[in-house]
């Protein structure tokens, strides 16, 4: 029971609970899931496409963002939160060029986004942002990183990870299924991240949004018929599988 | 200070008391077919039932619809919750929006029913609810099976719900009900409320077999895999006695319809 210890930010409960921040975790759960895919030459980022309605322009819904031009993130939860966060994060990356005359590393700008929730867990009169992120991008030395930060402002860096709906069992697809191998190859990673993807995403592949980053290049987003040939090819995975299964069994 | 803190808290109480009294409830009216009701006529008792299963809320009644009542089921009824302003009516179910709950009987053993609440019915109507279906509704050799949906944030247990993978079902029955449930009952101090509680209550007074089914989601927006929760109940007596073998082909199809028509624009969630 929480007791009321949930109605301050800044008090915890008698068991050790920080009930508010721990409600602003539930909230990205509401958000649709993203998933992160570290390899050897590449970070891919899946997340998964909400219905807009009729008239909306859907171009304006994005869960993806450009912090600078080698750093991306993909969120979950409270849409206007992450704006917020974004700008911010945006504005440090810059400065940070303009004052050291390097761009931000990833771990810089991770833990920057980390602080700065943290902050709104312990101030009062305010509210943690209902936000986790997934930010993907190379340092200047060209090693691939993949960092997860959720609404206390805890960061760590990981090999593949996943926030959002379903994140659990996405979580638990990516470590049966991520290899050295599969990190070794650009187009494997980026197939595990559309499988992983799919185990939640109810409507198949038209559902999809996939951006990529390379050593060097900058974020791509994967157009729809070059995710649907990734499809294709995990269709034709499945098949080949189940038919090797079926010879098993005679 | 005080006494100012005082004097704003009584204020406070008087204005809740006033809206009180303003709100009216409507009570639930039942209409039923002409030819239940020229039955009714010549029996002049009730409606004789048998097996009586009841979906309270969206989802449960999602899953209703999409396994159980299907082409072999025909309406024979209604309940009417009534109207407030601002609610959109269409007089036809598939409308999100409508509020009508309806009573279906299986065509092959007209003595199975089950009852279709599209939307909760708030709780002050669910006294006139169950009232006014008993008061048709033979339940006295009755098997009454209610399905019902609420959210893990309602859920109390000793691990953090976090933990806990959702969704998933708790049992209540009444004492009369002597099967084993599919799954473990609903553990202390958890409670149950709103119609399914009505129901309950009304078949343990009238010593009814009657149980109940309660998903318990994480989901806000209806989706298919709190519908499919139910999914085991296709395998209990008596439920698989008198649905079809064949599992509904198009079930997915029809589920994912389901969502996109209750799916909310709702964008403060990406």
């Amino acid at each position: 029971m929480s007791a009321r210890y949930d109605r301050a930010i800044t008090v915890f409960s008698p068991d050790g609970h920080l009930f508010q921040v721990e409600y602003a975790q539930e909230a990205v759960k509401k958000g649709s899931t993203a998933v992160g895919v570290r390899g050897k030459n590449i970070v891919v980022l899946g997340v998964e496409k909400k219905a807009v309605a009729k008239l909306q322009e859907d171009r304006t819904v994005r869960k993806v963002a450009l912090l600078d031009d080698h750093v991306a993130l993909a969120f979950a939860g409270l849409t206007a939160d992450a704006r917020i966060l974004i700008n911010r994060a945006r504005i440090e990356c810059q400065s940070h060029k303009l004052t050291v005359e390097d761009p931000v590393t990833l771990e810089y700008i991770t833990r920057y986004i980390a602080q700065l929730k943290q902050k709104y867990t312990q101030s009062n009169g305010r509210r943690p942002f209902g936000l986790s992120v997934l930010i993907i991008g190379f340092d200047y030395d060209g090693s691939p990183r993949l960092y997860q930060t959720d609404p206390s402002g805890t960061y760590h860096e990981w090999k593949a990870n996943a926030i959002g709906r379903s994140a659990k069992s996405v979580r638990e697809f990516l470590e049966k299924h991520y290899t050295d191998e599969v990190a070794a190859s650009d187009k494997e990673c980026i197939k595990l991240t559309l499988k992983a993807l799919l185990e939640v995403v109810q409507s198949g592949g038209k559902n999809v949004e996939l951006v990529i980053m390379t050593r060097g290049q900058p974020l791509k987003m994967l157009e729809s018929d070059e995710i649907d040939k990734y499809m294709a090819e995990i269709e034709k995975e499945r098949e080949e599988e189940a038919e090797k299964k079926k010879q098993k069994k005679q | 200070m005080a006494a100012y803190d005082g004097e704003m808290l009584s204020r406070a109480v008087d204005d809740d008391e006033d809206e009180d009294e303003n709100q009216e409830h409507f009570s639930v009216r039942a209409r039923w077919s002409p030819l239940i009701t020229a039955e009714l006529l010549k029996t002049g008792g009730k409606l004789p039932c048998k097996f009586l299963i009841v979906a309270v809320g969206v989802a449960a009644s999602g899953f209703l619809k999409t396994y159980i009542v299907r082409e072999s089921f025909s309406i024979i009824g209604a309940l009417f919750t009534g109207m407030k302003e601002g609610d959109i009516s269409t007089l036809t179910q598939p409308s999100p929006t409508d509020k009508t709950c309806y009573v279906y009987h299986s065509d092959r053993m007209p003595d199975i029913l089950a009852v279709l609440c599209n939307t909760d019915v708030p709780a002050e109507q669910s006294y006139s609810f169950v009232h006014e279906l008993f008061s048709t509704v033979d339940i006295s050799e009755c098997c009454i099976l209610i399905l019902a949906v609420s959210m893990t944030s309602d859920y109390r247990s000793e691990v953090p719900v976090s933990d806990i993978a959702a969704p998933f079902m708790r049992a209540l029955r009444t004492s009369k009900y002597l099967m084993t449930p599919l799954c473990p009952y609903l553990e202390q101090p958890n409670i149950i409320s709103g119609l399914q509680a009505q129901l309950l209550t009304y078949s343990q007074l009238h010593n009814a077999k009657a149980i109940l089914y309660n998903c318990y989601t994480d989901r806000i927006h209806l989706d298919v895999t709190t519908m499919k929760a139910f999914l085991p109940l296709l395998k209990s007596t008596p439920i698989k006695d008198f649905v079809s073998t064949n599992p509904n082909p198009k079930a997915d199809k029809t589920l994912l319809k389901l969502v996109e028509l209750h799916a909310t624009q709702n964008m403060l969630y990406l």
